[in-house]
């Protein structure tokens, strides 16, 4: 397991291409990886925006039935979701839509952890010590390409 | 304190003299204390006198504090200067990130290397729509070569950038689009009217630069 400390953007920085070279090494193609780096990054950044300061923890794992894949565990010390649900919705944060005229100006679009769901097979938040946790697997092989959108909104 | 006429005088000169000196050596600690490491007592006792090792030892001890607090304030100095060049260093990443050149009159170009999440996409919205009006520019040409992958919500969000670039009066030009973002769009189901591409940053100067002259 590596761990990025992340209180900064190029902390970010730092945990995107060490997941990069992670994904590549576990055998992900190029877009495969890519897709991986920026589950990172929108993870650390939501870090630096929302969750004052944490760690991103990034590890290669071994599934018996779903065989290799990257882990990658975002903890931060901010508060809670308010709702997981609608912030894993695009355009939205953990209170609900966000509106047109707030967005210009805004550090983001409402979309980042949309796109985690997009990018990952596996999705879950729990609460950590001073913070929360969450946690994204992708597999290399996809059981099917936004399973975790459909997990995640069935809750 | 005048005189040492004996080592040992009588009692109250004796006691005069040791409470003097030891007021002496108070007033040194505390001058030490606050950071004053210039003093010294007066080393002007005999070899045999009790007080003159006492002595000797408190302005040892004062230089070698002294040699010590130096190098701690060099080394400090050393670590903020690393710490300013640190800084330094992550402001111009920051800045690099969305770096803006005006690559001919009135043309801005933004070329994007690494990767494009929602938070880059916002923030490239902010400063190309801030940059087209700053500097008065006509066309903007955003190169994505070297870009894989694009999330489906933030193509989308990077074609209502130039769709809002058109309505700042300027001309918005996307080059270097690879395959698979190219899928991701059309995928999109966007309507595409109005986005004007290139293959590559080279073609799109071309044309513009080409388009500008015939024009004058």
């Amino acid at each position: 397991m590596k761990r990025f400390r992340v209180a900064d953007w190029t902390d970010v920085l730092a945990a995107r291409v060490g997941v990069r070279d992670l994904a590549r090494r576990t055998g992900f193609g190029r877009k495969d990886a890519e897709e991986v780096c920026i589950v990172a990054s929108e993870l650390g950044s939501n870090i630096v925006k929302y969750g004052i300061q944490g760690e991103i923890a990034i590890e290669a794992i071994d599934d018996a039935d779903r065989g290799p894949g990257v882990r990658i565990a975002a903890r931060d010390q901010g508060p809670p979701f308010r709702s997981f649900e609608t912030a894993l919705l695009d355009g939205c944060d953990d209170r609900g839509p966000i509106l047109p005229e707030a967005m210009f100006g805004r550090a983001g679009i409402g979309a980042g952890l949309g796109a985690v769901v997009r990018f990952t097979d596996e999705l879950a938040v729990h609460p950590a010590p001073a913070g929360k946790e969450i946690v994204a697997v992708r597999w290399l092989r996809r059981p099917k390409p936004g399973a975790a959108r459909a997990q995640a909104y069935s809750k | 304190m005048s005189q040492k006429n004996e080592l040992f005088g009588e009692g109250f000169e004796l006691e005069t003299e040791v409470f003097d000196r030891i007021a002496k050596i108070l007033m040194l600690l505390s001058d030490v204390a606050t950071g004053d490491y210039s003093v010294r007592l007066d080393e002007d006792l005999p070899e045999s006198h009790p007080f003159g090792a006492l002595y000797r030892g408190v302005n040892e001890m004062v230089t070698s504090l002294r040699t010590t607090h130096e190098s701690a304030v060099a080394y400090q100095q050393e670590l903020e200067d690393k710490l300013a060049t640190i800084e330094a260093q992550r402001a111009a990443i920051r800045d690099l990130s969305t770096p803006i050149m005006e690559v001919w009159e009135g043309v801005l170009c933004l070329p994007v290397v690494g990767i494009i999440d929602t938070t880059r996409s916002a923030e490239m919205t902010d400063a190309l729509l801030r940059a087209v009006v700053d500097k008065g520019a006509t066309c903007a040409i955003i190169d994505i070569t070297g870009i894989e992958v694009m999330d489906t919500r933030t193509a989308d969000h990077f074609l209502r950038m130039v769709k809002s670039v058109r309505l700042l009066g300027a001309q918005c030009v996307l080059t270097g689009i690879n395959p698979s973002i190219s899928q991701t769009i059309v995928h999109m189901g966007v309507d595409l009217a109005g986005v004007e591409t290139h293959r590559s940053l080279r073609a799109a100067l071309q044309n513009w630069v080409g388009d500008d002259e015939e024009k004058t």
